[in-house]
């Protein structure tokens, strides 16, 4: 199935130029998640004594707070795909002309909201899997990673735990 | 039939629309007619509901939604359209959401006006522009065409243009609601006018018994609004005496 994109934002707007801010959006996030598998790897290094040996008693850090902010991912790009949501409504009042007018007396009242919020709202799907994706991912890593001597237990759990 | 009975709406404390009642039966051509801010715009809007407002407003005796929307078409000084498509896209535009829309009106108007098919709309002239507004609001297909200044920036010719068009292309149920300051430029394409003053209904006549008054529309309009031919003469007076008293 062809999905037509210029069906799914405001009239005029080019969907090419937004999906370009927001795979922008998400490299920068990908970026930014590289920051736990190197927060992995110096909890790793912390382990052993510089002769190579794992300290007595050692404990990897928990993985949850190796994730530090990554849960803002989501939060930033919420706060975005608003103001996307927000400029693709103000699009229909620019340019010298108001096709609001037009937008709001379409028999179909869902046309000028579908056009707006589309994009932003699977945009928001879509950074939450990723960011959940990315969690998955570290995660398999860190208990790849981690000495079995040295896993604390619950580390799954311990994510979803409010801290 | 389009029916306002005691439509008002308020900005803070001032009244756009002050107790409107009025009744416009498919296929009157109406002008509307009143000084900036006598509500002509706001009138217009509420029909359209794009304005929240007070009392009833009904098509055909239903209350104006989407359903029956579809029946009102809107032309605008402030346009409508959309700046960075063509006027191809447009049509298709109109044809996905309007099922009425009359594709050959369209093309036919698009050729008499010589407007590029395939040109983004905001590399017209202000000119080319009204005219597609105009157009746009021609052809979806409604039976209530709403105007509101269409023709401001249009030159002369092209606004005789326009009227010629316009009678020779309605249809006998269709109808056309045009809010204009150009009184004498349209007396003779409507037949009726209804005067605006203040957000009130202050006058409302038919062409016909403007004739049987031996009255022009100006006149109508001059003495409804209780103009003063020699305030300008008064004023310029008093001012030349006040010099001649410095």
């Amino acid at each position: 199935m062809k999905i037509n994109m210029e069906h799914h934002v405001p009239l005029g707007v080019k969907w090419q130029n937004q999906l370009w801010q927001i795979a922008l959006l998400f490299f920068i996030g990908f970026i930014a998640s590289m920051l736990i598998p190197s927060g992995i790897n110096h909890a790793y290094q912390e382990l052993f004594y510089m002769n190579g040996s794992i300290y007595e008693g050692a404990i990897m850090q928990d993985f949850a707070s190796l994730l530090g902010k990554w849960h803002m991912f989501v939060v930033i790009v919420t706060i975005m795909m608003v103001a996307f949501a927000v400029d693709n409504y103000m699009s229909h009042s620019s340019g010298g002309s108001k096709s609001i007018y037009l937008m709001k007396r379409l028999p179909n009242r869902w046309e000028l909201w579908r056009r707006c919020l589309t994009v932003p709202f699977l945009t928001v799907i879509a950074a939450i899997l990723f960011w959940f994706l990315m969690i998955v991912l570290y995660y398999f890593y860190y208990v790849w990673k981690t000495p079995e001597a040295c896993l604390a237990p619950d580390q799954w759990a311990k994510i979803w735990s409010l801290r | 039939m389009l029916e306002l009975k005691n439509v008002s709406k308020k900005y803070g404390k001032h009244h756009a629309l002050d107790n409107v009642n009025l009744r416009v039966g498919r296929g009157e051509i109406v002008g509307i007619f009143g000084e900036n801010g006598a509500g002509k715009t706001t009138l217009m809007k509420s029909i359209l509901t794009l304005l929240p407002y007070q009392g009833e407003i009904t098509l055909d005796g239903a209350p104006i939604t989407r359903q029956n929307i579809e029946q009102l078409s809107f032309a605008t000084c402030e346009h409508s359209y959309f700046p960075n498509i063509s006027p191809k896209v447009h049509a298709e535009f109109y044809e996905m959401h309007f099922p009425k829309f009359r594709k050959k009106r369209f093309f036919a108007l698009m050729e008499f006006f010589e407007l590029p098919m395939k040109k983004v709309l905001k590399s017209f002239s202000t000119g080319q522009k009204n005219q597609f507004e105009v157009i746009m609001a021609m052809c979806q297909g409604a039976d209530y065409i709403l105007m509101d200044e269409p023709f401001a920036g249009n030159d002369v010719f092209n606004r005789e243009d326009f009227y010629k068009v316009l009678l020779g292309i309605l249809e006998p149920h269709e109808t056309v609601i045009l809010s204009t300051h150009l009184l004498e430029e349209v007396e003779k394409f409507i037949g009726r006018a209804v005067l605006i003053h203040g957000g009130s209904v202050v006058g409302d006549t038919t062409m016909e018994e403007l004739d049987d008054a031996g009255k022009s529309l100006m006149t109508y309009v001059k003495e409804t609004y209780g103009y003063q031919a020699d305030r300008v003469s008064r004023a310029l007076h008093a001012l030349a005496e006040e010099e001649d008293e410095g």
